[in-house]
């Protein structure tokens, strides 16, 4: 269990959490309102949150196919992240209604937009993809995600409740064969998800790796949620016993992968498309080409790819825990800028240029919609133990940190 | 200091050599040796010990900043090549795009920023250690075969400033080894 210290450190960042929520949303809807831009900051704004609630229960099911030490200090607070996933998706139904109801965030929404035979958006959109894009089928597949990822974030939380109570390692063997099931699901829903709730802001653009490029973002910024937590909560009780330079090591590495991988999968798109060079295709980059955001690539080249992988590839900056942080704080806020780069110029206001009314609603949907999950996250983590009770596998995975410990 | 002692009597002495059970006790002794102030010391062991090199106190070496210029180099040879080759050697328009085309050089460049990378890391990671090495005296001590099956061993090297063939013997007794002897060069 978190010690009394703890439990007053959590309090009271609940509580500056929910007054972080009601500013941002007070900035979010009300200058959003006034602006236009309300539901696409929102949206903005919703998919990075939900990343953070999708990807802990991705690392929930890793940890049951593969993981060891780095994910059992984490397992709990990826458990509470998995059950935000309820409160994600009313948060989604409300945000993503709107949308299409009250906005053009999603285009192919819009009866007229569909209609507008000079459109040169619509020129270029196949008429096959209204099977997938339109309301009804939206609904439902919205629906349908939720379904599976609250049903294994259930089942998960469930057998892991037992598993603390009983210590019985069947639970462990049908977590290690649900994971496997889980994570096949988890990637198939995302990348439908993917494509419904973002790449669908350009009805016009398709690409197969997108749901990939969203995991890959999501779980980076998964990794740095949990070093964030793990640094705070490994001050005192039992999580100071485990947590070693050697997890944070593991961590960092990890934060390192995925940063290759996030960059690797935004790039290689980017290069097929530029070479193709078909007009059908090409559509969603020369929308990110011009005014600022050309710009705004360079930043993403050089602070979201470069600065993360040259500070991550130093074993000292991974070790230690201080230095760790910092790095995942700074992931974290790169995390808001890529965002922003890859669904708001989709925007019709924003084709080639930084609508600053949209940057506005999005800062303020971040912490709005931000500062409610950390209230509903505390609240989950402080519901169970921090560390799983009676894990057959403990011992087994500390043997490697133990060694280390040691000296 | 009995530098002067032990360079007349024992001038083909390497070193001494201490075995363990485990590698807890490895990993403790070769700790404690570091804090009696042993510099010049070796530990072997069948497997990587986690912290092992740590407690032996692990210093900067050359091979980050090597490899670093190494990646910088082979990135700049990799672009260079392309851009040598596509706009002053053999300039051809290819689907109407300028003869710069950097976006389709980006792969080659970083492939071979990770080649010259690699290379320069394990080149000076030998030339560091003094690698390839035909002969070295730890391979006369005793029983050292084990330190690739079961075998844990720590090595106090006759170049170290405290060495002190009877005091170190002593020292490393103190440590709970199997055995401790000397190794001959």
């Amino acid at each position: 269990m978190l010690t009394e210290n703890q439990l007053q450190k959590v309090k009271s960042l609940q509580g500056k959490s929910l007054l972080a929520a009601i500013g941002g949303l007070i900035v979010a809807i009300g200058w959003g309102f006034l602006n236009g831009s309300m539901f696409q900051g929102l949206l903005i704004g919703y998919l990075l949150i939900f990343a953070l609630g999708v990807s802990s229960l991705a690392l929930v099911m890793l940890h049951h196919l593969c993981g060891g030490s780095w994910s059992f200090v984490a397992q709990r607070i990826a458990e509470a992240g998995s059950r935000t996933l309820p409160f994600l998706a009313l948060v989604g139904a409300l945000v993503m209604g709107g949308a299409l109801m009250f906005s053009t965030v999603f285009p192919w929404a819009n009866a007229e937009f569909l209609n507008i035979e000079e459109n040169h958006l619509i020129k270029y959109m196949s008429h096959e993809k209204e099977a997938f894009l339109n309301i009804k089928t939206f609904a439902i597949c919205f629906v349908g995600y939720f379904a599976v990822w609250i049903g294994f974030m259930l089942a998960f939380n469930g057998w892991s409740k037992k598993l603390d109570d009983t210590g019985d390692p069947k639970y462990i063997s049908k977590m290690k064969i649900w994971a496997g099931f889980g994570c096949v699901f988890y990637v198939l829903t995302m990348t439908f998800a993917a494509t419904h709730w973002a790449m669908s802001t350009d009805p016009t653009f398709f690409s197969t790796i997108y749901g990939a490029w969203m995991i890959a973002g999501g779980a980076l910024s998964m990794m740095c949620f949990c070093v964030i937590m793990l640094t705070w909560l490994s001050d005192e009780g039992p999580l100071a016993e485990k947590v070693s330079p050697q997890i944070y090591h593991h961590f960092g590495n990890f934060m390192l992968g995925f940063t290759i991988f996030w960059s690797y999968l935004s790039f290689s798109p980017f290069l097929i498309i530029w070479y193709g060079n078909l007009p059908e295709e090409i559509g969603w980059y020369l929308h990110r080409s011009g005014g600022g955001l050309a710009a705004m690539t360079v930043v993403l080249i050089v602070g979201v790819w470069f600065t993360p992988m040259y500070l991550l590839m130093m074993r000292n900056n991974k070790t230690n825990p201080n230095k760790l942080r910092k790095i995942a704080f700074y992931i974290l806020a790169t995390r808001v800028v890529d965002m922003y780069w890859n669904i708001a110029p989709s925007f019709e206001n924003n084709h080639n240029t930084i609508g600053w009314g949209t940057v506005v609603s999005t800062l303020g949907a971040v912490a709005g919609i931000g500062g409610l999950w950390l209230w509903v996250f505390l609240n989950e983590l402080k519901k169970r133990p921090i560390l799983p009770q009676q894990d057959p596998r403990e011992e087994l995975m500390f043997l490697k940190e133990k060694a280390h410990n040691h000296g | 200091m009995s530098a002067h002692g032990h360079e007349n009597d024992t001038p083909q002495v390497h070193g001494l050599i201490a075995e363990f059970d485990d590698p807890d006790t490895l990993l403790t002794a070769t700790t404690k040796a570091h804090e009696a102030g042993y510099r010049a010391m070796d530990a072997y062991a069948p497997f990587p010990v986690h912290g092992l090199a740590e407690a032996m106190g692990v210093r900067k070496t050359y091979v980050s900043l090597v490899t670093l210029i190494g990646g910088f180099t082979g990135a700049l040879t990799g672009f260079g090549m392309q851009y040598f080759a596509s706009v002053m050697h053999y300039p051809y328009s290819i689907g109407g795009k300028q003869l710069n085309s950097w976006p389709a050089f980006m792969p080659i460049t970083f492939e071979l920023g990770i080649l010259f990378a690699a290379f320069a890391a394990l080149g000076s990671m030998l030339l560091f250690n003094g690698l390839p090495q035909h002969y070295h005296p730890i391979f006369n001590a005793k029983r050292f075969e084990r330190a690739s099956s079961d075998g844990f061993f720590l090595c106090i090297e006759r170049t170290d400033a405290q060495y002190d063939t009877a005091q170190t013997k002593v020292f490393l007794e103190g440590l709970g080894p199997v055995e401790v002897s000397e190794v001959i060069e």
